[in-house]
């Protein structure tokens, strides 16, 4: 399938010739992005004085009550997806430093329709929920699995996992529910891992730093490639091989490094790497909580399509892990038509606030963007189907 | 700015101030959430059924912190530099230091608003939730309730527990005792509360917590027969918040 909107970028397809310009190109934005995060920090600076009450005016004392709601609510968010971040970035270490190319070769299809498939139903083995799924897919494409595979994994590995899987039987108490968010996140992490993997390269897909050893042009690249047939001390290897996309990370002493050790150096990387987006992301969506009163938007819950387009906001603002939005999309039963549920158990766990912006760290923004929206697309189109033919 | 280390002499390198942020924000971070645990405030945050994973999470930032101990001193600085980036990581540690730990409250509803939405019928998953015992029920429960069982339940001794808030629609003998219903974490709650008519109600204290007796009112009002429920209290006194301040269904 054609995806125009990729094509217009001929200097990604020759990544030797993008780097030298990024020093001159980079000048004017660094001054506007280093504007846009003073006032950003600022303004998150008056809201951490207002929340603090440390020498709030009593004029400005009722907007402390509120600011600290806004603390609670992005703590909140930031200690819910804590533990399944470290989760994500502990595995993605563990691929990264003891399972080899060959190894995950062997394992993926050649063909595409497969290759996704298969990338679709990985999750079973790896229980993340968004926060996890997205640094174990950017590790997989590190380390050469197909695009499909890697788009298809990170889209449904959220919902097709054992927890998920039982915690909707738990919420919902039917298979059939369970069958249906399950069939339809694999409907939709395939479609869309064919349209955007089949399509484009991974030069033109993958973000500075996530592509695989054979089309980077990172100066390690023939050192790498040298060493990695030598299976007898692979390990070794990799714990260098791997270290491209982390410039700042230490291997002085990997040598003399215990597995334990390295694992875990690993993983801090990476979770600097994944954290700040989630920190952001839970900052914004509490945000929008603490400003935009939701009630308004539930009175919707009945319309054939409003109610499934505010279900889907509903998940990109909430910003709930997918181990717990079923219990979430449970208390809208009785409000909501069943396609709007349907499509926030689907929709969510692909795209919210802080799984997009994390995103960015494995795919190219405009890439990411398209994600979204066919996404979006697929799942709304599922919530219309669900609401006039089958309820 | 940099200096750069001389190649000689590796143990002389100077101390790498990005490595100890890092260092700082993992292990401070871990230590935060150790302490909320500790005193009891992990659950104004989230469901006490996910208590257990966020301290192995934080055991696991403690780890990774003492790991990274050792970068502090033998990584060059030109490697890494501290950033904007860094101050972005620190925010859930500046959050949780400096403002007080509270849970929902009265605050977040005026931003929220209150689902007071009673509908008919309910799903069979409610009401297997709901306690045999009427006088167990709290406020979730009765909301619940009311929603299924509606007018059965005008007359019942009630007796529930929640925090004051007061909305511009209720007159002067009345105001709304809340609680907040949690799923997983804050960012879901939802508040549930019934108007309770009390004289001089309206003088409460926003946020207090009370502890409320009386008879439930539950009476069908216009055409499309819309339930209408109310607390008439036979005593309202006031309560230390509870330690667990939120309901989980």
């Amino acid at each position: 399938m054609e995806t125009p909107t990729i094509r217009p970028t001929p200097p990604e397809l020759n990544p030797s010739s993008a780097v030298p310009t990024v020093p001159h190109a980079a000048r004017l934005p660094a001054l506007g992005q280093r504007l846009t995060g003073a006032i950003l920090f600022g303004l998150i600076g008056v809201v951490l004085w207002l929340a603090s009450d440390i020498g709030v005016p009593p004029v400005l004392a009722p907007w402390t009550g509120r600011m600290q709601s806004f603390a609670t609510v992005f703590l909140g968010i930031f200690v819910e997806a804590l533990p399944f971040l470290l989760a994500g970035v502990l595995i993605s270490a563990v691929i990264a430093l003891f399972i080899t190319e060959e190894q995950i070769n062997r394992f993926t299809p050649r063909n595409p329709v497969l290759a996704a498939v298969s990338g679709a139903l990985l999750g079973l083995a790896f229980p993340v929920c968004e926060c996890g799924s997205i640094p174990a897919a950017r590790r997989l494409l590190t380390k050469g699995v197909a695009l499909p595979t890697g788009i298809a994994f990170v889209l449904a590995a959220p919902v097709i996992n054992p927890i998920v899987i039982v915690s909707t039987y738990v919420a919902f108490g039917s298979w059939e529910m369970v069958a249906w968010r399950v069939g339809l996140t694999l409907l939709i992490a395939v479609l869309v891992g064919l349209v955007v993997g089949v399509a484009v390269s991974p030069a033109q897909v993958l973000a500075h730093g996530v592509l695989a050893p054979a089309v980077c042009t990172h100066p390690d690249h023939d050192h790498h490639h040298a060493h990695g047939h030598h299976h007898h001390n692979h390990d070794h290897d990799h714990a260098h091989s791997h270290s491209h996309p982390h410039h700042d990370h230490s291997h002085a002493a990997a040598s003399g490094e215990s597995n334990l050790r390295r694992v875990l150096n690993h993983a801090n990387v990476e979770f600097f790497e994944m954290a700040r987006f989630l920190i952001a992301g839970a900052m914004l969506a509490a945000a929008l909580q603490t400003l935009f009163p939701q009630q308004a938007l539930l009175a919707l819950g009945g319309g054939m399509v409003i109610s499934i387009l505010v279900m889907m906001a509903l998940a990109v603002v909430l910003s709930v892990c997918s181990t717990v939005d079923s219990f979430i999309a449970l208390s809208f039963v009785n409000t909501f038509t069943p396609g709007a549920i349907m499509a926030f158990l689907v929709f969510g766990p692909m795209i919210d606030i802080k799984s997009t912006l994390m995103l960015t760290t494995t795919f190219k923004r405009h890439i990411v963007a398209i994600l979204a929206l066919l996404t979006f697309l697929l799942a709304l189109l599922s919530g219309i189907i669900i609401n006039f033919y089958f309820s | 700015m940099t200096t750069i280390p001389t190649p000689a002499m590796p143990a002389a390198r100077p101390i790498n101030y990005a490595v100890v942020a890092e260092v700082l924000i993992l292990g401070g971070t871990a230590t935060l959430l150790l302490m909320k645990w500790v005193r009891g405030n992990l659950d104004y945050y989230i469901h006490p059924r996910y208590t257990i994973l966020v301290v192995a999470g934080a055991i696991c930032l403690l780890m990774m912190a003492g790991v990274r101990l050792r970068g502090v001193f033998i990584e060059p600085r030109s490697r890494t530099r501290l950033t904007w980036m860094h101050l972005l990581l620190a925010m859930p540690l500046l959050f949780g230091v400096l403002v007080p730990s509270r849970p929902l409250g009265a605050d977040t509803l005026a931003g929220r608003g209150l689902d007071l939405t009673v509908r008919a019928g309910g799903s069979p998953q409610q009401a297997s939730s709901l306690p045999a015992n009427v006088n167990e029920w709290n406020l979730f429960h009765w909301n619940t309730g009311i929603s299924m069982m509606g007018t059965a339940l005008d007359g019942e001794a009630i007796d529930v527990e929640g925090f004051v808030y007061h909305d511009a629609t209720l007159g002067a003998d009345e105001f709304y005792v809340a609680r907040f219903v949690i799923t997983c974490c804050a960012a879901d709650g939802v508040a549930t509360g019934l108007p309770v008519r009390w004289a001089n109600g309206s003088s409460l204290p926003l946020d207090a917590w009370v502890r409320v007796q009386g008879t439930l009112v539950v009476e069908t009002v216009g055409d499309e027969g819309m339930l209408f429920a109310v607390i008439d209290a036979a005593q309202v006194e006031p309560i230390e918040q509870p330690r667990l301040p939120y309901l989980f269904p």
